[in-house]
């Protein structure tokens, strides 16, 4: 097995006796993604894998105690990592290099961890199929005819797949989550503020957060351990000590409240999935939890709320892509306003498009209360959603996606279809909680299927130890 | 909800998108579709409801007005896609 | 037919802070171009802005120095539209919750009354690069982003302005209280103030308003008067034809003191206004404006009427000192402890306004300290050297730098008292002018006048002239 099948818990006392020096771990890492690339069928999880910028970063790593002893972490796309190019996926940023770190790879590099190369994802955090990326789709291990998931496809794809010790994605309505319990792997989005903001690509800037993915739960811990914490270069940066998350890895269950909202197992839930969802928890309450069904009454009202906000918020944050002052120029004009049009046209994917569109329109004079302000209105309600089922219970638990993943290509031309695949996600980033995946099982065409475990405002511990209780079971 | 050619064209301008006629065709029906679905919102009661803008209620984020390390203008010269003798040129502002 | 023009004034004011409003960049003007930047400020993807608490603050001062109502609770937010000058995309500023809101300037108009312009909101928002075009006309433009992010207060006064005086002599009263309340300098040179004007006409006695038109690239004081005054001419000779105005935009053009429309179609904005996600909510405590009222400095109104009280000066003398906060402090510490105020007030307003009106400089760059001049003047009351004298001494001190006392040991100035020599001067002056001394005899008054003259110049003015006319008259009489 190479270096690049380890988890992070297995490499740590292996890198800290000297056994294995962090460049063993790249050499496995670029052996297997050259394999992979020689398939008929490539995962093509990377947008770039830079081994000699890698090789840089190991050379200023030192041989301190630290958390991740200058193990390699990938990193999606949408995050600036100092000399590296920072696409988005995205023809209008293809030729941009990173002048400075986001904060969180500043504390990944702090604690150890080394940026291992950028990886593939859906245009600007906007999609749920990686199919939306200027550098081709990305396949999911478990049948490379399927969707990965996204938009963070290209993290799960690479740890699922050996491609990639563990990552960094982002999650702004599920886009950590999903393509987890699409590829069998743990992903956790973190409380709203838990993690700087600072240097991600902004999407939606009042949902979207940093968070691992990764091989185990106990990696996702110690990995998100690693990123977190307050930012005075970020204004919705929390002032909260971040724990020693792994301290949660092995703790009991018995008589945690676990709440299963009824809204979430209704009708638009495939068969299997629900199975397997029902075994996760059946799983939780033989380790001695309290389930409890509850209401999360608004829950019909969260795509339409969701994706008002987060695209209007979108279409503010992506007018700066012009290709005039960065980016890539596309066409040769003197006439402003047609090098505005000609560069966003031709540097942005159709999807990208669409959401701008959308948002812009929302905004848009006669039109801000109709739909901006109204959606702002429905959030506070399903914010008191959950603060209400949190006087009951400890932990929130659901499905993760109403369908196991489709084949690539199935439903590119149904947009408003895609965008209702996300309705067990977005509810959480629209109250800022945090939330995760944990793989419960598989359909019987053997695609993985993930349970969603969502906690209370900076309870992530919550959310690692009940992880772990189902992983145990179901490896 | 009817959306017009006329509004596509205009939020597109507003947006400083290009579309082609087929584009525009099929972002009419889109967007029609979608902003059909986001009507369900009419469903709720709102008038006593404040909007959330933040979820976590934070207020005065503020820094000290020190000053930090900008960046070397050569750094600046290195982003921009054309520079000359100190700035970034873009087409003729009239 | 008569018409009136109905006035408002868009001020934008640089706030006085080190460092820009959501970055750490130095706000300081002059420096070498794309020399102050970083990712927030170049909006580099990523990149999230972070309040400065000084910007905050000098928005509180302002907004109380302007009378208004201070938000306890404000936002931010984003102004969305394209400009290579802009580099996110969008302005953060503020819309439905600005922090200063209601208040008010006095002024006096054009009769001498007390007339009261309000002003509808002054909100805080970044400012964007600095575009300069290159020569040839069919060349590119240039941005520097120096400027972008530096902090303004975007100052919106209600239509209450009927003539270019008044709008003139407003921009005076609101460049001086920001200059005293430290929140700004207000160099329209380094483009610290900036003004647009929005003017209509409508037949007096009309209460709706006529279509507005906005003017801008106005770079001084005297422009915005000029403009206004061309603007109303303009409108009215077309509305007395019965012509009608479209709402529109226009620039002054200062070659020829006249305005002309923008050439650029100038699409309806629509700024898509929302709060920005990235910021969160301003809260300003009562007990906070309070502390900062305390600590307000002293506005030019009260300046003015305490120089009244306390030192005895006339409203007019106070109100020329207070032109500039600046010079009303230059007095201020002349005067300390002095029994003659007026008198240093009559100096500085002559004397010292000559010199830095022929130099071109400001107050602050004068040789002349305050200590200096009141040096000069406690020589001369205590009758040291005369005022003839002090005016001498004062121009030496103004060329070389040096003190009074100095001066006047190093060029013997020292008031001749000496009764004596004034004698032996007068003497020779009556022996060489028999012929004057009896006219004077004979009752010409002007003859005295001559004689002293003789005097003072036989002595190069430093004889005490009020001994020499003693002693002139002593001597003329006994002979």
């Amino acid at each position: 097995m190479g270096l690049n099948e380890y988890t992070i818990e297995q490499l740590r006392p292996l890198l800290k006796g000297g056994e294995v020096i962090p460049m063993d771990i790249i050499r496995d890492l670029g052996q297997a993604i050259e394999k992979d690339n020689q398939h008929a069928l490539p995962l093509n999880t990377y947008v770039s894998f830079d081994i000699d910028h890698i090789s840089k970063g190991i050379a200023s790593f030192d041989n301190r105690e630290t958390l991740l002893l200058g193990i390699p972490i990938a990193v999606k796309d949408i995050i600036n990592v100092v000399g590296t190019k920072t696409t988005c996926a995205s023809k209008i940023l293809q030729d941009y290099v990173s002048p400075y770190d986001a904060t969180a790879i500043t504390y990944l590099r702090q604690n150890g961890g080394i940026p291992a190369g950028k990886l593939n994802m859906d245009e600007f955090a906007m999609g749920s199929t990686n199919e939306n990326s200027a550098f081709g789709v990305v396949r999911n291990p478990y049948n490379r005819e399927k969707i990965p998931g996204g938009s963070s496809g290209g993290a799960a794809s690479a740890v699922a797949g050996g491609l990639a010790v563990a990552a960094l994605g982002s999650d702004t309505g599920g886009s950590i989550r999903q393509p987890a319990s699409m590829c069998a792997v743990f992903g956790i989005k973190p409380t709203y503020g838990r993690v700087s903001r600072y240097g991600l690509v902004a999407y939606a800037s009042s949902f979207d957060q940093i968070g691992p993915v990764t091989k185990t739960v106990m990696d996702g811990a110690l990995l998100l351990e690693a990123i977190s914490g307050y930012d005075t270069k970020d204004s919705t940066s929390a002032e909260e000590r971040t724990p020693r998350f792994s301290s949660n890895i092995g703790r009991a269950i018995k008589d945690v409240r676990i709440g299963v909202p009824e809204e979430y197992f209704g009708e638009g839930l495939d068969e299997e999935v629900r199975k397997n969802v029902e075994k996760g928890i059946s799983i939780l309450k033989d380790a001695g939890a309290i389930i409890k069904p509850i209401h999360l009454t608004y829950t019909k009202y969260a795509i339409a709320t969701y994706y008002i906000i987060a695209t209007a918020e979108a279409s503010s944050n992506l007018a700066r892509f012009e290709g005039i002052r960065y980016g890539t120029r596309f066409v040769d004009t003197e006439e402003l306003i047609e090098l505005y049009e000609e560069n966003r046209s031709r540097g942005f994917g159709d999807e990208v498009k669409r959401r701008i569109l959308l948002g812009t329109f929302t905004l848009s004079s006669g039109y801000y209360d109709a739909y901006y302000l109204k959606a702002q209105k429905a959030r506070t309600l399903i914010c008191e959603d959950f603060k209400g089922a949190f006087k009951e219970v400890d932990i929130i638990v659901t499905p993760v996606s109403p369908v196991p993943a489709w084949d690539i290509g199935k439903m590119v031309n149904d947009p408003l279809q895609m965008y209702l695949a996300d309705v067990y996600t977005v509810p959480v980033n629209l109250a800022g909680l945090p939330a995760a995946s944990v793989n419960c099982g598989k359909t019987s065409e053997g695609l993985p299927v993930g349970l969603q475990i969502i906690a209370n405002h900076f309870r992530e511990d919550e959310i690692f130890r009940t992880a772990r209780i189902v992983e145990e079971v179901v490896r | 909800m009817k959306i017009s050619k006329n509004t596509i064209r205009r939020v597109a301008a507003l947006a400083r998108l290009k579309l082609s006629e087929d584009e525009e065709k099929e972002i009419q029906i889109q967007l029609a579709k979608i902003l059909d679905y986001m009507d369900i919102l009419s469903e709720l009661g709102l008038e006593n409801v404040s909007p959330t803008a933040h979820t976590l209620g934070f207020t005065n984020k503020t820094r000290k007005d020190e000053i930090h390390e900008s960046f070397a203008v050569e750094k600046v010269a290195e982003i921009a896609p054309q520079w000359k003798k100190d700035h970034i040129v873009v087409p003729r502002i009239v | 037919m008569t018409y009136e023009a109905v006035i408002g004034l868009e001020i934008h004011v640089q706030l006085n802070t080190k460092t820009k409003t959501f970055c750490s960049c130095s706000a300081e003007y002059g420096a070498r171009p794309n020399s102050h930047t970083c990712p927030v400020c170049l909006g580099l993807p990523g990149a999230l802005p972070v309040i400065n608490e000084r910007v905050l603050i000098q928005g509180v001062i302002a907004g109380l120095a302007l009378s208004c109502e201070i938000s306890n609770f404000s936002v931010f937010a984003r102004k969305n539209y394209f400009y290579p000058d802009l580099p996110k995309a969008y302005q953060i500023s503020q819309y439905e919750l600005p922090l200063n809101k209601n208040g008010h300037v006095m002024i006096l108009n054009e009769k001498g009354r007390e007339k009261r312009i309000g002003i509808i909101r002054a909100h805080l928002e970044e400012d964007a690069g600095k575009l300069v075009h290159d020569e040839n006309p069919k060349g590119p433009s240039y941005i520097d982003f120096n400027r972008c992010g530096v902090p303004l207060l975007e100052i919106v006064t209600e239509p209450d302005i009927r003539s270019p005086e008044e709008a003139y002599r407003f921009l005076v009263a609101i460049k001086e209280i920001l200059q005293y309340a430290g929140v700004s300098e207000c160099n329209m040179e380094k483009g610290e103030l900036r003004v647009d004007v929005n003017i209509s006409l409508r037949e007096s006695g009309e209460e709706a308003f006529g279509v507005k038109q906005e003017i801008k690239n106005m770079n001084s004081f005297a422009n915005v008067r000029r403009a206004l005054e061309y603007e109303i001419k303009r409108q009215a000779r077309i509305l007395r034809t019965g012509g009608k105005l479209k709402q529109e935009t226009r620039l002054f053009d200062q070659t020829k003191n006249s305005t002309i429309t923008m050439r650029t179609k100038e699409e309806a904005h629509d700024y898509r206004y929302f709060p920005d996600p990235d910021l969160v909510p301003i809260v300003i405590e009562d007990e906070f404006i309070e502390n900062v009222h305390k600590k307000l400095p002293e506005l030019p109104e009260q300046k003015r009427d305490r120089l009244v009280t306390h030192y005895g000066l006339t409203r007019y003398d106070a109100e020329n000192l207070c032109t500039s906060y600046k010079i009303a402090n230059y007095f201020e510490a002349t005067c300390k402890n002095y029994q003659q105020p007026k008198k240093i007030a009559n100096w500085i307003l002559s004397e010292v306004m000559k010199v830095l009106n022929q130099e071109k400089i400001e107050i602050d760059q004068f040789k002349v300290t305050p200590s200096n001049l009141r040096e000069l003047f406690d020589l001369l009351d205590s009758g040291v050297i005369s005022g003839k004298i002090a005016k001498e001494v004062f121009s030496l001190m103004v060329a070389t730098g040096k003190t009074a006392k100095i001066i006047v040991e190093e060029k013997g100035l020292k008031q001749l008292t000496d009764k004596d020599h004034i004698n032996k001067v007068v003497d020779e002056v009556i022996a060489e002018n028999e012929k004057v001394v009896s006219e004077y005899r004979d009752g010409k008054m002007k003859a005295f006048g001559f004689l002293m003259g003789q005097v003072m110049r036989k002595t190069k003015g430093k004889a005490n002239p009020h001994l020499v006319n003693e002693l002139l008259k002593e001597r003329i009489e006994n002979k």
